[in-house]
């Protein structure tokens, strides 16, 4: 049985031309064609985004600011699919909390803009993580996120567009650095250092980050667990509270524009890419899913089907009339789909770690 | 078990001291950490994240609690529920620094070796202080320089200086000198270290002469950086028996070149029990210049991010000018409770050391580890202790593997800074552990050995010891080029 599925593997997925086990085309091909291709897709997507800033700030139009916001839109959801596998240059090189630190710091961001300071890339870059990123472009692009997810483009002042543009420069920096790192150079300070790509694909017990391919499948899987816990125990219930009286809105991730269920779904979609090895409805070789059907396959469909189920519990805490997150923890149905996705998320964790995690360990 | 450690002090005392103080059944350990050791095949990211295994549910509840709080990042809004930062600091979270809780890693440098200024979220920071022989002659403690303390804090809120935004007390910049070291065969290797500045002090000012001039400028100010060390087994470390550490300082290893010091240094938890003398062993911190767990991880609290708590509640730039001007801004009461502070604590004292990978056993391994004890590595990097008693019931009575003796060395001019730590000179630094070494680039791909992180391998880091060490280095650089592999493939094992 084992020996005809890697059979059909292998023939199913001729795409990921290397012969070794599964397990090594697996990591091929999550690496190559989930992982890379979701840097690459952050990293060209801040760099429209700045394109829209820039074009914004040139022509200051109602059309202008929502071609902004939706460029924004765009480049979170690369990001928010990444986090799955927030390992590697990610977090060596620190570009994680340059991009996505949350809090923002609203006071000293007001205060940056009315201090009369020249605003530029190099001033931003010498501010704190917590005044540049993803959240500050949002706060600049969709206002408070109090009553409404936009703002009037006759509201933005000069110093409010040097920001904006300062910050979008420094994100698509950041990105495009994240995507080198792992293509070309994993250490901007050692030359002779592959892309992390290289790194990851190739284990083995010298290789100073993964001694073998089992240690590769297990970071695949803990990242995946690393995320489920994030998104249900972090990211919706902390905001969320022990009852309506202790929703606390401010711990809420992407509030100004409303975006925090899409952040979350789009966490759990990186979870199935993984799992699945595909990215944006393209299939291109074995992910996770194949090594544990090789011995379940009714575990294999099972985790998928409810890796699917969990962001489809997320959509639905919207309702039918698209409530934002940071509305819905404020509403009794609200609260409780909100209960039942985060319920879901934690059982899907349970099943991950009690029968996924062992197979690689 | 305990008893036999004892007597093989006694019977160690009575040996000629040049002799190999251990068999060599340490290279064949595997559960480094007792019996909560984290056991695995392989090293992954969250190695270094695992609970100690044989706590009961109650305390990996609590050991959650606490890594919650060592992730969380502080805010200098005093309007919002996270506030605490700063109002100066050297970064936002624990977990900033500590990444994935191992060592820390340098900042990248500008093209062409170029300056480059400490940034955000940097895991390296300078500790400063004046020599002062009054000082010097009590405990030793460090004499904060006036106007600063004994950190200097790169990093500040946004309303702390006004023409110089987010800059705390002084900025921080960063270069590499580089060097070459050649073995007795030919081998050359390319070595490195970072070199600071400090630009931009708040105190700047000209003097007589037309000169810039800050105290931070003066002669007799001495500067320290200090990379993040890794969290695993702080409170094995911590159940280690004083009297154990003692005894091997008692050991006779002078034809080694080897006198291993204890380090006795201020006590927090003494000092608000109202103890009379208020000084203990130091156990962690590279100089071993703390005490506990506790000391160490609610004085980085205040340090490090400002977020000031019941044992340590003054700003950490309190009493400066440079406060004065925020003070009215800065909420009095302490910025985190009891509780989350002690939980806090807790969890930085039941990480899991990971065990060995599966090949421990590899014939190039083993080998490389019985060099290890014959170049005379194991007279500081101590393989085997058994704990005593302590608070949390899974740390009590473990046989580990730490690879220190917790002591003072002497490690030379090139590891040197100059700057004196309670008992601990400019040249001393206590014996870093090595359980986990070999998960190091695992855990953080960039993260560097030594006291500034200045090795990124472990031949760097073992080329750079010196001092009481300078037998054992040369020794192990004597060796044929396969058998320093050997060596070095050992410590990747731990």
């Amino acid at each position: 049985m084992k020996i005809m599925n890697l059979v059909l593997s292998t023939l199913l997925f001729g795409a990921v031309a290397s012969a070794g086990t599964l397990e090594k085309q697996v990591i091929e091909n999550v690496s190559k064609n989930v992982i890379l291709q979701t840097y690459k897709d952050l990293s060209d997507r801040s760099a429209d985004l700045l394109t829209a800033v820039k074009q914004l700030e040139g022509n200051r139009t109602q059309a202008n600011l929502l071609n902004a916001q939706n460029a924004w839109v765009a480049a979170r959801a690369p990001w928010e699919a990444s986090e799955s596998f927030l390992y590697g240059p990610v977090d060596s090189l620190g570009i994680d909390p340059m991009i996505d630190t949350w809090p923002l710091s609203r006071i000293d961001l007001d205060s940056v803009l009315h201090s009369g300071n020249t605003i530029n890339s190099d001033f931003v870059r010498n501010l704190g993580v917590n005044l540049q990123g993803f959240h500050t472009l949002e706060y600049l692009l969709f206002g408070d996120g109090i009553h409404t997810n936009t703002k009037e483009v006759s509201s933005f002042t000069q110093a409010q567009f040097d920001y904006l543009i300062a910050t979008a420069v420094l994100q698509a920096e950041y990105t495009h650095k994240l995507h080198y790192a792992w293509t070309t150079q994993a250490d901007p300070d050692d030359a002779s250092q592959p892309g992390f790509i290289d790194v990851i694909s190739k284990p083995g017990f010298d290789n100073p980050i993964y001694s073998s391919e089992q240690a590769v499948m297990f970071e695949f899987v803990n990242g995946i667990l690393g995320i489920l816990d994030e998104v249900a125990n972090g990211k919706m219930s902390d905001p969320l509270g022990g009852d309506i009286a202790h929703a606390n809105v401010e711990l809420v991730e992407s509030p100004y524009s409303w975006n925090s269920l899409l952040d979350f779904e789009d966490n759990i979609r990186s979870v199935y890419n993984v799992y699945t090895g595909s990215y944006g409805g393209s299939k291109k070789g074995p992910g996770l899913k194949e090594v544990i059907a090789q011995t379940n396959p009714e575990l294999a469909n099972r985790v998928e089907a409810r890796i699917l189920q969990a962001m489809g519990k997320i959509k639905a805490i919207a309702g039918d009339n698209n409530t934002p997150f940071n509305k819905a923890i404020l509403d009794a149905q609200g609260r409780v789909l909100t209960t039942e996705a985060i319920n879901d998320l934690n059982g899907l964790f349970q099943l991950v770690e009690s029968e996924v995690l062992p197979i690689f360990q | 078990m305990k008893i036999s450690l004892f007597l093989t002090f006694i019977f160690l005392s009575l040996t000629s001291q040049a002799e190999i103080i251990f068999d060599d059944s340490f290279v064949r350990q595997r559960n480094l950490g007792g019996d909560g050791t984290y056991v695995a095949n392989f090293g992954t990211t969250v190695s270094f994240k695992q609970p100690v295994t044989t706590m009961p549910p109650e305390l990996q509840e609590k050991h959650i609690v606490g890594d919650g709080l060592f992730e969380k990042n502080f805010s200098d809004d005093p309007t919002r529920s996270d506030y605490g930062l700063g109002p100066a600091y050297n970064n936002i979270s624990c977990a900033s620094c500590h990444i994935r809780d191992g060592r820390g890693s340098l900042p990248v440098i500008s093209a062409n070796n170029a300056w480059t200024k400490l940034g955000q979220n940097e895991a390296i920071f300078l500790r400063i202080s004046v020599e002062s022989y009054v000082s010097k002659n009590l405990h030793g403690e460090p004499t904060a320089v006036p106007g600063y303390s004994t950190q200097l804090f790169h990093l500040g809120s946004y309303h702390l200086r006004q023409n110089s935004p987010n800059t705390g007390q002084a900025e921080v910049w960063m270069k590499y000198e580089y060097s070459t070291f050649t073995y007795p065969d030919g081998q050359v290797v390319k070595i490195k270290k970072p070199i600071f500045q400090i630009r931009n002090p708040y105190d700047l000012s000209t003097d007589e002469s037309g000169n810039s001039t800050s105290r931070l400028f003066q002669d007799d100010v001495r500067t320290s950086p200090r990379m993040t060390p890794p969290m695993i087994g702080l409170g094995l470390l911590e159940a280690i028996e004083q009297d154990d550490i003692i005894a091997l300082a008692n050991r006779d290893l002078s034809a080694w070149g080897v006198h291993g010091r204890p380090n006795w240094v201020y006590d927090i938890e003494k000092q608000k029990n109202n103890f009379v003398d208020v000084y203990s062993l130091g156990r962690f911190g590279l100089k071993a210049n703390t005490p506990s767990v506790l000391h160490q991880a609610l004085g980085a609290f205040r340090g490090d991010m400002g977020v000031t708590n019941s044992f340590f509640p003054d700003e950490s730039i309190a009493g400066t000018p440079l406060i004065e001007k925020i003070l009215p801004s800065l909420k009095k009461e302490v910025n985190i409770n009891d509780e989350d502070a002690l939980d806090t604590v807790f969890y930085s004292q039941t990480l899991a050391v990971p065990s060995r990978r599966k090949e421990y056993l590899e014939a190039d391994i083993v080998a490389g580890g019985k060099n290890f004890k014959n170049v005379g590595c194991t007279n500081c990097h101590q393989p085997e202790f058994i704990t005593g008693k302590h608070s949390i019931e899974a740390l009590s009575f473990q046989r580990i593997a730490p690879y220190t003796d917790l002591l003072l060395h002497d490690m030379g001019e090139g590891l040197a800074d100059n700057r004196r730590d309670f008992q601990a000179s400019g040249r001393d630094w206590k014996t870093r552990a090595l359980w986990g070494i070999g998960l190091t680039k695992t855990i953080n791909a960039r993260g560097g050995f030594l006291h500034d992180g200045r090795a990124a391998t472990i031949e760097e880091a073992i080329l750079w010891h010196g001092g009481e060490a300078q037998i054992s280095r040369d020794k192990f650089a004597s060796l044929p080029a396969n058998e320093r592999a050997q060596v070095i493939k050992f410590i990747n094992s731990l």
